[in-house]
């Protein structure tokens, strides 16, 4: 991590030891979409150092205050003013005309990247596919030569010297981040925390001097947590400005950091004592996974923990007074391969009717291969029975029919439908009440937490006797949470499999 | 002999179109169908400015390319705030206009490379010299071929220092996710600027040969039914590296010629090479996605 470190201090420490200084100032920022306001008169600043953690439910605007920030979303007003020691940049809203024509004065996201420094992570890491690991990496460089193609055609060589430093830096970049072997993988061969990893070092070697992170923990395993952890404690200790959204279960580890907590609530940019929100959020989130299985099981229930290789554990829960009848899932020595590379061998397991079965397995272990195999979107050996038949030559809609529903953890929503339409293209006859109030707006327009619960309705809302999930509690505010956990009950022949991260909210599975 | 010969130049001009196209359409998925259209540009200013001005290949070469390059803004502009389905419709809309262009731009009255009549229309330009380099001249198939072969292994070069260099990777990754690369600081305006007017310059390059090489140039050149054979061979040669396209530019070329040694009527034949593009196109749509070598799916 040394070296990504001394990348970003190169710029940064000097001005640290003098004085903390603003780096960025926002005032009266207002957003509004049709009638809702997003954002309602905030002003703040950013100064150096800073480790702002930002809160606020599903659909409060942290998504959209952090894509103004970074040049992606233009307030309806207010202004943005970017300082870099006497120079500074500043941007007033609504932007006249010839301000939106003029393509060197531009507020963009490559502008705010460059001049502002400010570097995003998103939700899903959002890596380039097509691009190996570490390609992904180097490509951030700033600067490249080899960008610029007449340097590309006249000084090759010179270009190439560049490029292997960079590589050679970026490979050794990786081994810290826990990625060493894969810097040749394809980014879409890789699990949703091994994306996210990269996508934080992506950021890094942009050399930016405010890392707006957008749930950087979420997906991850408790390795690739602790991992990134501790590159946000070397960041903080280094004058890094960070302002960090993050998922309910993982926010009293950024907390421990925060020097300030902002909380978007009715539009309002409210400051609050990041000790004092830690602690109440400790007491909210009083029971763990594991504790919400133990629930599940009742007094007379039972859980049956079966450790898989790969240092997964799927966790059976049979509840009160079910009898073992009539299998509905049997997977036998089912394998999966994603190009060369073999992602899961020989895993057996059966699921009764009336059970649900959590599969808590690290980044990388292959959780969503077995789920999608299951569900028929990958091709997999061996052999899956669902109510006694075999289904595993069957094609995706044909396991559908047969009753299968699965939620995937990405690629699940369709952007440019509305709600209303998504439910009808999935069979919902009823939306829940949770959703009611955003039925008639368009899926791309949701934010994250919301998209959730929307993909939740439309898997959970039809018929199925084998309801899988992957990460169902991604995005989701405290309330999200406890509504999808109340979602999931016992219930005739149904039988639930989930996936979640190992150790998803920090305590031992 | 010579047949074989005149194969290997139509296969060099086709292969500089689709590595052109290639880098447009399979490294920065800009999907583009005003190809013709540049590469009739290249055509027509050799044709003008070596009848009317006596230019030489290698300046008059150059001035096509520059102007392809300048003209490309018209797509590249386009690739600022449209993809998908909308830029295909918008950059079919330049080439609709470049090809009026050439139809239209005649006046029956006036002499042909004047300002009232620069393209003589619908006749096209006719004698036009065979390539001429520091007084060498190309007047026979095979020193043709030569130059042909010459210029497309360079064109062949540039693209493979191109698209193997950071600025090639870069293309790939404004392909996969643009907000995300100028969110790394990549002004993927200017970038989309390069591309295509890279493509576009190498297109009229391949114009230019085309028009030294038959001598005749018409509208027939720019129409959307060239456009389309051009993409036609990038998709079934395959994008996303560097031997697809030359795949396709190749086997789309050599699989018409099978006609030849059938006996088909020349009236027939003619709408067989169509059927012949389009069920490859079909099979390949089917079966092969990423085309018969390349490494890019086209979804």
């Amino acid at each position: 991590m040394n070296n990504i470190i001394v990348k970003q201090s190169t710029r940064t420490n000097t001005k640290m030891s003098e004085t903390s200084s603003v780096l960025m100032r926002f005032y009266n920022l207002f957003i509004q979409y049709g009638a809702q306001k997003i954002l309602d008169g905030v002003s703040g600043e950013l100064c150096q150092g800073d480790f702002i953690c930002l809160i606020g439910a599903n659909g409060s605007g942290k998504t959209s205050f952090m894509n103004a920030l970074a040049g992606y979303l233009e307030p309806n007003s207010g202004g943005i003013v970017l300082l870099d020691n006497a120079d500074s940049k500043s941007f007033t809203f609504p932007r006249s005309l010839w301000q939106r024509l003029n393509i060197f004065d531009g507020f963009t996201p490559e502008f705010f990247a460059t001049i502002g420094r400010i570097g995003k992570t998103w939700q899903g890491g959002r890596s380039f596919a097509t691009l190996s690991i570490l390609d992904n990496i180097v490509v951030a460089t700033a600067d490249q030569l080899g960008e610029n193609p007449l340097w590309s055609l006249l000084m090759p060589k010179r270009v190439r010297r560049q490029e292997l430093k960079q590589r050679r830096a970026a490979i050794a970049a990786l081994v810290k981040f826990g990625l060493d072997g894969r810097e040749n993988s394809s980014a879409d061969k890789v699990s949703l925390g091994q994306g996210m990893r990269v996508a934080i070092l992506r950021v890094l070697w942009t050399c930016a001097r405010i890392l707006l992170l957008d749930e950087p923990l979420a997906g991850l395993d408790a390795e690739g947590k602790a991992v990134v952890i501790a590159l946000l404690q070397e960041l903080k200790a280094s004058g890094m400005t960070i302002v960090i959204v993050e998922h309910v279960f993982n926010l009293p580890h950024v907390l421990d950091l925060a020097t300030a907590v902002w909380k978007l609530e009715n539009g309002k940019l409210l400051v609050e004592d990041a000790a004092m929100v830690n602690a109440e959020l400790r007491r909210s989130l009083d029971h763990s996974d594991r504790v919400w299985l133990e629930e599940l099981a009742g007094d007379r229930g039972s859980i049956t923990d079966i450790e898989l290789d790969g240092g997964a554990v799927l966790s059976i829960v049979s509840p009160n007074g079910v009898e073992f009848g009539q299998p509905i899932l049997e997977v036998q020595n089912l394998g999966v391969m994603r190009g060369n590379r073999q992602v899961l061998s020989n895993i057996s397991f059966t699921l009764y009717a009336g059970q649900i079965a959590v599969l808590f397995a690290p980044n990388g272990y292959g959780k969503t291969s077995l789920l999608d195999a299951i569900a028929g979107l990958l091709p997999c050996s061996g052999r899956v029975l669902l109510n006694g038949k075999p289904i595993h030559r069957l094609s995706a809609w044909e396991r559908v029919e047969r009753g299968i529903s699965l939620m995937r953890a990405r690629d699940n929503i369709f952007p440019n439908l509305k709600v209303r339409e998504m439910l009808w293209l999935s069979g919902v006859a009823d939306p829940p009440d949770n959703i009611q109030p955003f039925l008639e707006k368009q899926v791309s327009a949701l934010s994250g937490g919301e998209k959730q619960r929307v993909v939740l309705a439309c898997t959970h809302g039809r018929s199925s006797i084998l309801q899988m999930m992957d990460e169902p509690f991604g995005a989701l505010d405290a309330i999200g949470v406890k509504e999808v956990r109340e979602m999931i009950e016992f219930g005739g022949q149904k039988v639930y499999l989930i996936a979640l991260p190992a150790n998803i909210s920090g305590e031992k599975t | 002999m010579n047949y074989f010969l005149h194969l290997g130049i139509y296969a060099c001009i086709y292969s500089i179109v689709a590595m052109s196209l290639n880098l447009a359409v399979g490294y920065c998925g800009l999907l583009t169908l005003a190809h013709a259209g540049y590469f009739a540009i290249g055509a027509y200013t050799y044709a003008l400015v070596s009848v009317k001005l006596g230019w030489g290949f290698l300046p008059a070469v150059g001035l096509g390319m520059a102007i392809a390059s300048v003209a490309s803004l018209a797509v590249s502009m386009s690739a600022w705030r449209f993809k998908g389905d909308f830029f295909v419709m918008l950059s079919l809309a330049v080439q609709s206009l470049l090809f009026s262009l050439f139809y239209n731009w005649f006046k029956a009255d006036a002499d042909f490379g004047t300002w009232a009549n620069l393209t003589n229309g619908p006749f096209g330009i006719a004698g036009i010299p065979k390539p001429n380099i520091f007084g060498l001249q190309f007047q026979t198939i095979g020193s043709i071929a030569l130059l042909a072969a010459v210029l497309a292994i360079a064109c062949g070069v540039i693209c493979w220092l191109l698209v193997s260099s950071p600025w090639g990777r870069l293309l790939k990754a404004m392909r996969d996710d643009e907000l995300v690369a100028r969110g790394l600081g990549k002004n993927t305006r200017f970038v989309k600027m390069q591309v295509m007017a890279i493509a576009c310059a190498m297109a009229a390059l391949a114009g230019s040969i085309y028009a030294g090489y038959v001598s005749y140039i018409d509208p027939s050149a720019a129409t959307l039914d060239e456009s389309i054979l051009f993409v036609c061979m990038i998709l079934v040669g395959g994008v996303g590296n560097f031997k697809g396209p030359l795949v396709g530019a190749v086997l789309l070329i050599a699989l018409p010629e099978v006609l030849r040694f059938v006996a088909i009527p020349d009236a027939i034949a003619a709408n067989v090479r169509l059927g012949i593009y389009g069920l490859c196109l079909v099979a390949i749509a089917h079966f092969r996605q990423q085309g018969i070598a390349g490494e890019y799916r086209i979804e």
